[in-house]
């Protein structure tokens, strides 16, 4: 059919799709301009989970900002907390220990792995299947409890601090992460036959959601949407930071930049983070796990700035300071706004299946984006 | 007719009323609850567990619960049609068991043209859910009615194809007849595509996964049940189950033979057995796929509706009639 | 196109640019430029290939000074363009080079109350629609800092510092 047979307004329907609707992940808001089961344009309202982290920061000395950090992106805090940590310790010229600097990438590559499982539960979801969610549940299942081993919570982990980690961890948990990987490693073939074979999740997602390299770029997205897409951003490997550079893993690349990409694409970085993880193990350096950090932090005044590689993509804090005890200004880039910002273009003349298939394959924490 | 025939007469009709009722509910909770454990083993999980031993009393309970909660009507909703719905939507399900021929002595009444009553019966399912939606004036119920018409008038061809080459073979509309010509051979072996062509339609004619797109509730909450509450979502649910159940009858007495089987120890009750393993087993196929599958697509599903089934179907019937000619 | 090519387009383009070393700053060019200059730098890191990482302000006792930053996504290349707002927050919006700055300027408009002359949705983003004066990241008169109080004037001598 042609959007055009849809110009008179007499034939379109005004749809609310969320606040409250189980395919909106959080409280995203879309309002769709319909015809019949096509999708002419989308109108998207956020700000349901507006926590005004930015605002929070500029009252509290900065180390307090640790506890926001995990609270932003819920789904995988600890690269939030590991950008904040960059930044006061660029700004204070601090010298991680080593020690620290293992433990911060496999609590971080732990926590991605964690985000990418519950993503591809929930992507699952909304294409209509429902027994993967709990698959993927029960292998997340154990990489949450292996950070709460590590970290003391299960969610939003108060785990990295400026100088290093607030926890070392021992022998026995070191053993749980290796059976973590060993499990994990035997369990592709299931999700293979369950989900990557299955001739319905293929139909439903090869060709949907195509986003081209030029609009990822126009729009800032990045992350697993921009490599699916066939482009090697990944700030782990394009700019190393937190001792990323000693680790050799690939940048999973998709070709097409379809649903179906980005979902090959974030399977792929699960085994990357196994083999990351495995490698810091292997090579665990012993000592401190926290630097000497003067307890009243005041950098010098100027702008501070850090960049990682966040599960949904490129997370950036950047900082001013007044040379006080609190910071004048931060301001924190997520990667899901410019993950998001993309889909009224992306889904113009779409049906209503695929608006809702690519809207889960952008794996879209919406707090991220209210903050 | 003398007086003791009438007797029996209406004592027949008041004992198949009562018994057809209580089977649709009693198949409603045991499939509601076998199908709750069932979708727990898949996802390595017990599934219900708190209620009675292993959750058996679960059903029941949910039942309870259902009908003790009030049935919320919209304000906006057009409330008469949207308290009858359920009702209309039960009825056409439930008609079709009294034509089944569940064993040679267990079927209310063996009409001549028992098949085509029980296929005209069963497509007035649609009316009820079309108007669910409809009346319950929300636009993700009206998207489901919508797709339910669309889907189920796509669906009942291939169905009504694939069960006229059944009738050719057997030669009868009687579905009593049918059963009996499959003593030897089941038709399942002569027409495995029809088989299979039946198979996929009747998943789609009763709205289950991956067709469940009336409901689709990733994209529609839940179609035309998003208004319903109490009693009647209940009703839909037990609509939903019982239709799933005449699916599996029909697709039995068709396809599998009906009460046909390997003698039992109970030589009394040994075809009624046969019959309702058959009928359970391809319940457990339904639920088996619905847990396994993700959604397809609206267009999709219309595609493989015009574009695959009913040429196919098309095509058996013509061999078919091709063969009984010879 | 190289970051000393880059540099030398934001030069052209009416900026003071700064090279940085990666480390440090995580930037590499800091890039200082009018309003009136700030449309031809983002031309110039749009033909760079670069896209947009954010978009955000600083209230400052000289008004509001506005930050957008861009990056290469296939090499480590960080650029950031700062520019002074004019007074009351009057602005020239950079969404129509990058639709992807388009809802951080929304937010900017939430957050600190800027105008943007040429915005394309001028909405709210994340503030409701009764919150409209609310800007909740602007400062008390009393706290507020200079520029220069802030290190976000250009200090060519300790701009390039070596860690």
């Amino acid at each position: 059919m042609t959007i055009s047979a849809a110009e008179s307004p007499h034939y379109r329907m005004h749809l609310n799709l969320g606040p409250q609707h189980p395919s909106t992940h959080g409280v995203l808001h879309l309002e769709l301009e319909m015809y019949g089961e096509y999708v002419l344009g989308i109108e998207t309202v956020l700000g349901y989970g507006h926590r005004m982290h930015e605002k929070t920061a500029e009252r509290r000395p900065w180390q307090a900002f640790f506890a926001n950090t995990p609270r932003i992106d819920y789904a995988c805090g600890l690269p939030h907390g590991h950008c904040y940590a960059l930044l006061l310790e660029e700004a204070l010229q601090i010298e991680v220990p080593e020690r620290a600097l293992s433990l911060r990438i496999v609590s971080s590559e732990l926590n991605r792995i964690a985000s990418h499982l519950l993503w591809v539960g929930a992507f699952l979801l909304d294409l209509g299947a429902f027994t993967p969610i709990l698959y993927c549940f029960d292998d997340r299942e154990q990489a949450v409890d292996i950070l709460e081993h590590m970290t003391g919570s299960r969610l939003t982990h108060p785990y990295m601090c400026a100088g290093g980690v607030t926890g070392d961890i021992d022998e026995e948990t070191v053993l749980k992460i290796r059976a973590f990987i060993r499990r994990m490693r035997s369990r592709f073939s299931i999700y293979e036959r369950l989900v990557t074979n299955n001739v319905i999740f293929v139909m439903r997602t090869r060709g949907i959601g195509v986003i081209t390299p030029e609009l990822a770029r126009a729009y800032g997205a990045t992350g697993p949407v921009l490599r699916a897409s066939g482009v090697a951003c990944d700030i782990r490997t394009v700019a190393p930071y937190g001792g990323y550079g000693r680790y050799t893993f690939d940048v999973p690349l998709g070709a097409s930049g379809d649903c179906l990409d980005r979902y090959r694409v974030r399977m792929a970085e699960i085994r990357q983070s196994l083999a990351i993880i495995e490698q810091a193990l292997d090579r665990l350096p012993g000592g401190p796990v926290r630097a000497a950090v003067p307890r009243k932090i005041a950098p010098p005044p100027g702008e501070y700035s850090s960049s990682v590689e966040g599960a949904r993509g490129h997370v950036t804090y950047w900082a001013v300071s007044d040379g006080s005890e609190i910071p004048y200004r931060l301001k924190i880039r997520s990667a899901c706004m410019g993950n998001l910002s993309l889909l009224p273009e992306l889904c113009r003349g779409m049906l209503l299946a695929d608006l809702i298939a690519t809207l889960g394959s952008l794996d879209l924490v919406i707090p991220e984006i209210d903050r | 007719m003398d007086n003791s025939a009438m007797d029996i007469d209406v004592l027949r009709i008041v004992c198949s009323v009562v018994l057809v009722a209580a089977f649709v509910f009693a198949n409603a909770t045991v499939m509601g609850y076998l199908e709750r454990k069932l979708a727990g083993r898949f996802q390595r999980r017990l599934g219900p567990m708190e209620v009675g031993w292993h959750g058996i009393l679960q059903m029941p309970v949910d039942g309870i619960k259902l009908l003790a909660k009030r049935m919320v009507v919209p304000q906006q909703a057009e409330g008469l049609v949207f308290r009858l719905a359920p009702v209309i939507s039960l009825s056409p399900v439930l008609l079709p068991l009294i034509a089944i021929p569940f064993s040679p002595a267990l079927q209310v009444v063996d009409m001549p043209a028992g098949l085509i009553f029980v296929l005209a019966i069963e497509a007035f399912g649609t009316i009820g859910v079309f108007l669910a939606g409809w009346s319950a004036n929300n636009k993700y119920a009206m998207i489901g009615a919508m797709r339910s018409v669309a889907q189920n008038i796509a669906y009942e061809i291939p169905i009504l194809l694939v069960a006229l080459a059944v009738a050719l073979k057997a030669g009868s509309f009687s579905l009593a007849e049918i059963v009996l010509s499959q003593a030897a051979l089941w038709f399942v072996a002569l027409q495995p595509f029809g088989f299979l062509i039946y198979l996929v339609a009747g998943l789609s004619e009763c709205n289950r996964a991956p067709f469940d797109l009336p409901e689709a509730e990733s994209e529609l909450t839940a179609g035309y049940l998003t208004e319903y509450s109490g009693i009647g979502f209940s009703l839909f649910m037990i609509a939903e189950y019982t239709h799933m159940f005449t699916i599996c009858c029909l697709a039995t007495v068709l396809f599998l033979g009906g009460w046909h089987g390997p003698a039992l120890p109970w030589p009394a009750y040994s075809s009624a057995i046969w019959f309702f393993m058959k009928a359970y087993g391809l319940m457990f196929v339904m639920v088996w796929v619905r847990w396994t599958f993700p959604r397809v697509r609206y267009d999709q599903l219309m595609k493989f509706a015009w574009k695959y089934l009913i040429p196919f179907a098309l095509v058996n019937l013509l061999i078919t009639a091709l063969v009984v000619c010879i | 196109m190289n970051d000393e090519l880059l540099a030398g387009r934001l030069r052209d383009a009416g900026a003071h640019v700064t090279v940085l070393e990666a480390r440090g700053r995580g930037l590499h060019l800091r890039a200082r430029a009018e309003m009136d200059s700030l449309e031809a730098c983002a031309l110039a890191v749009r033909e760079a290939g670069l896209y947009p990482v954010f978009m955000t302000a600083v209230h400052t006792a000289s008004g509001f000074v506005l930050h957008y930053r861009f990056a290469a996504a296939e090499r480590d290349c960080r650029v950031m363009i700062s520019s002074p707002a004019g007074p009351d927050g009057r602005a020239r919006s950079l969404a129509p080079l990058f639709p992807g700055l388009q809802w951080h300027e929304r937010e900017a408009i939430d957050l600190f109350g800027l105008l943007f002359d040429n915005h394309p949705d001028p909405r709210p983003l994340l503030l409701p629609e009764e919150d409209r004066g609310l800007h909740p990241l602007r400062k008390d008169a009393g706290s507020l800092k200079t520029p220069e109080q802030l290190g976000l004037t250009a200090r060519p001598e300790t701009g390039g510092e070596a860690p």
